[in-house]
């Protein structure tokens, strides 16, 4: 298995039933919370992710990864933690205006 | 410092500040986090399952000395807690975010 394929079996499939389901919270303005969520997602664990794999705490097949990395992390890492983020908040922020 | 608790110190060097930084504020704007849990515990054991597939499978590994040792199938400890507490973070950034957007932004 590659890390795409890990993303796209587990990962992409969960955000795009809970991004369907929550589809009219995000047409209503609540992708822009979700937009700053991301840019301080990427600010904050890009160079904590980068630090652990320079210190060796995780590496990667060489095979399973296309290759290309942003500060020493591989670009499906980056993606894993985009598309997660957006799994879990896009849930929050469906439960918190309902229960609102 | 002894090296297995590297992971862990690395996680919670970075998580634990941030995570009582949220926790604050959430307790001073009165917000609750009960809208957070299901979906924070959900996603946990969902991407828990998922890492076992993926060392199973090889996708990614660790270093075995600078882990505690203590597995969950083949997830290690620090990885479980790794997804608990980024879940968290990514919970308690989604209320404060969604609560600054205001209800103006609801419509």
């Amino acid at each position: 298995m590659t890390y795409v394929a890990f993303l796209a079996l587990f990962v992409v499939p969960p955000l795009v039933v809970v991004a369907l389901l929550c589809r009219h919270d995000l047409a209503h303005g609540g992708w822009r919370p979700l937009a700053a969520l991301l840019a301080i997602v990427y600010a904050t664990a890009t160079p904590w992710d980068g630090a652990a794999i320079a210190r060796g705490y995780w590496g990667f097949a060489p095979g399973r990864i296309l290759g290309a990395r942003a500060f020493g992390v591989p670009v499906e890492e980056l993606a894993f933690f985009g598309l997660w983020t957006l799994l879990t908040a896009i849930w929050v922020q469906h439960r918190l205006r309902s229960a609102s | 410092m002894s090296e297995r608790l590297s992971y862990v110190w690395h996680l919670g060097a970075w998580a634990v500040p941030i995570l009582a930084l949220q926790a604050v504020v959430l307790v001073w704007v009165g917000a609750s986090a009960r809208p957070a849990v299901v979906p924070v515990l959900v996603v946990t054991a969902w991407l828990v399952a998922a890492d076992h597939v993926a060392i199973q499978a090889g996708v990614w590994h660790f270093d075995d000395a600078k882990l505690v040792g203590l597995r969950v199938g083949a997830v290690p400890v620090e990885e479980v807690l790794f997804f608990l507490v980024t879940n968290a973070l990514i919970a308690g950034g989604t209320i404060l975010l969604d609560g600054l957007a205001g209800p103006g932004a609801r419509r």
